[in-house]
């Protein structure tokens, strides 16, 4: 009789134990499922982070007053200055740190188009690139190029390319 | 035979306690992780449209634009940005706001720092809850018009404590144009904290002048540090900017902007003074260097100064008078202009 009842409270216990190991493993399935989504929500967030930073950084590369266009401190949108580019391009190689705080990593270049010619000039205003990029977003700009020398207005297009890790 | 019985059933049930409280721990570890995580994530989903204001005021200018926020404790403090735990830290970022940006309703403004060329966008921001007082003549006057009327501002002519109410804001700032700051607080607001309520004094006029900040010590005001400004779009800074080392920090940034942009204007002459062949143009624009010599020269002292320093800005200011007539000048001979 005291066999039996010994027998019966380990089978108790051994019910109790069993229960609650099956219920940590559907927990613990249930935790990997919860987990796998909200790293994929995250990826995608992060993602769009990317994509507005890179928006961002485009907009306060065509806005620089290094390269913007200005005629009597009256400045123009969409336009730069080809003297000041040259100058603007020595300053920027100059102070990389400063630089980098604004534009991050990536590359900035422009192209001429109109005037047209045989060799198409083309100036790379910045360069600072990682070898291994987790994204890279590359954004065209139409822009306006304007000599001061000869006051003429040329056309272009600026090639912002923003990187990330 | 009983003994055992009931030694058996309270085993069962120490055995089922020691289960259950290991079953809520482990639930109430995995809800306190997440709510740490949920808030650290709207912290840094908080910092991103701060991110966004800071890169939105380095393209427009002359923008005034009222946000509605959720309601955070906002850090602003030298070229960092906090919201809880989470931060972001710029090299060299211009913004001009309280170290602490409360309430749901924020004010954000940009004004251009031209001298005598735009160089840099300075931004400042403001909560709705805090007041600003301006005293004093004509300069008052300007600024009472640059600042948004959608802050929660006051503006008298003369200094009459009596007129100054406590309107319940956690912040209050008393600015005087050309008017000596009192020695003590107005009643009204001497029941706040000292943290809460400061005084500034402008001295001089729109173009230049300086600075002087006072800080809140019980019932009276104490001198803190002086300074100076050059331009409206400083002055207006000084205003907004919390104490004398934010104002002195977000300056540094801007006279380094402005040092960089100036290098590109003496570029930029020496390029015009090789591509013309007029021997006039060539001459404005060999006229022109020294001066943006000048300003070049003072702005990196201003850059690295730990105080604005009056004398530094009297030589810009004098030195961007003399361009001005150069480019004018410029103008007048049909040249192609400096800037």
């Amino acid at each position: 009789m005291n066999k039996k009842l010994e027998k019966k409270s380990q089978i108790q216990m051994f019910e109790t134990i069993s229960v609650l190991f099956i219920f940590f493993i559907l927990i613990g399935i249930g935790a990997i499922f919860y987990v796998r989504v909200y790293k994929s929500n995250l990826d995608i967030t992060k993602y769009g982070y990317s994509q507005s930073k890179s928006v961002a950084i485009a907009q306060r590369a065509m806005f620089l007053p290094e390269l913007q266009c200005s005629k009597n401190k009256i400045t123009t949108d969409n336009c730069i200055d080809l003297l000041k580019l040259e100058a603007a391009i020595s300053v920027i190689n100059s102070n990389e740190i400063h630089y980098y705080d604004l534009l991050e990593f990536g590359e900035i270049n422009l192209t001429q188009v109109y005037p047209s010619s045989a060799s198409a000039p083309k100036w790379a205003v910045y360069s600072r690139k990682i070898e291994r990029p987790a994204s890279s977003f590359l954004t065209f700009v139409p822009i306006s190029l304007y000599d001061p020398a000869a006051d003429t207005y040329g056309y272009g297009v600026l090639s912002i390319e923003t990187q990330s890790k | 035979m009983k003994n055992k019985k009931a030694f058996e059933i309270q085993f069962n049930w120490i055995f089922v306690l020691i289960a259950g409280a290991a079953i809520l721990i482990f639930f109430s570890s995995v809800i306190i992780k997440q709510k740490g995580i949920t808030q650290s994530s709207t912290n840094i989903e908080m910092l991103k449209q701060m991110e966004n204001i800071v890169s939105g005021a380095g393209v427009s200018t002359g923008t005034i634009v009222p946000l509605n926020i959720p309601n955070f404790d906002i850090k602003i403090s030298c070229n960092k940005i906090s919201v809880g735990y989470s931060s972001i830290q710029y090299q060299s970022m211009v913004l001009f706001a309280p170290l602490s940006i409360k309430g749901g309703r924020i004010i954000t403004q940009t004004l251009a720092f031209n001298e005598p060329y735009r160089s840099a966008n300075l931004l400042f921001i403001t909560s709705v809850q805090a007041k600003y007082i301006l005293i004093g003549d004509a300069l008052m006057t300007e600024a009472n018009k640059t600042l948004p009327s959608e802050l929660d501002k006051e503006a008298f002519n003369i200094y009459d404590p009596s007129k100054i109410r406590n309107t319940n804001n956690y912040r209050a700032k008393l600015v005087f144009f050309n008017a000596n700051v009192p020695s003590e607080v107005p009643s009204s607001l001497a029941k706040m904290q000292d943290s809460g309520v400061m005084a500034i004094k402008v001295t001089g006029r729109i173009e230049k002048g300086t600075v002087d900040f006072y800080k809140k010590s019980g019932n009276a005001f104490t001198l803190s540090e002086s300074s100076a400004y050059l331009g409206k779009s400083s002055m207006i800074a000084a205003i907004y900017a919390e104490n004398p080392e934010m104002y002195n920090c977000n300056m540094n940034n801007v006279f380094s902007r402005n040092r960089l942009v100036t290098q590109v204007y003496q570029g930029k002459a020496r390029n015009l003074m090789a591509n013309t062949a007029r021997p006039d143009c060539r001459q404005v624009y060999s006229d022109s260097l020294p001066y943006l010599n000048r300003i070049e020269s003072s702005s990196s002292r201003l850059s690295q100064a730990q105080r604005i320093d009056i004398s530094d800005i009297n030589d810009i200011s004098s030195a961007s008078i003399s361009l001005e007539s150069q480019n004018a000048e410029a103008q007048k001979l049909s040249c192609p202009m400096i800037y």
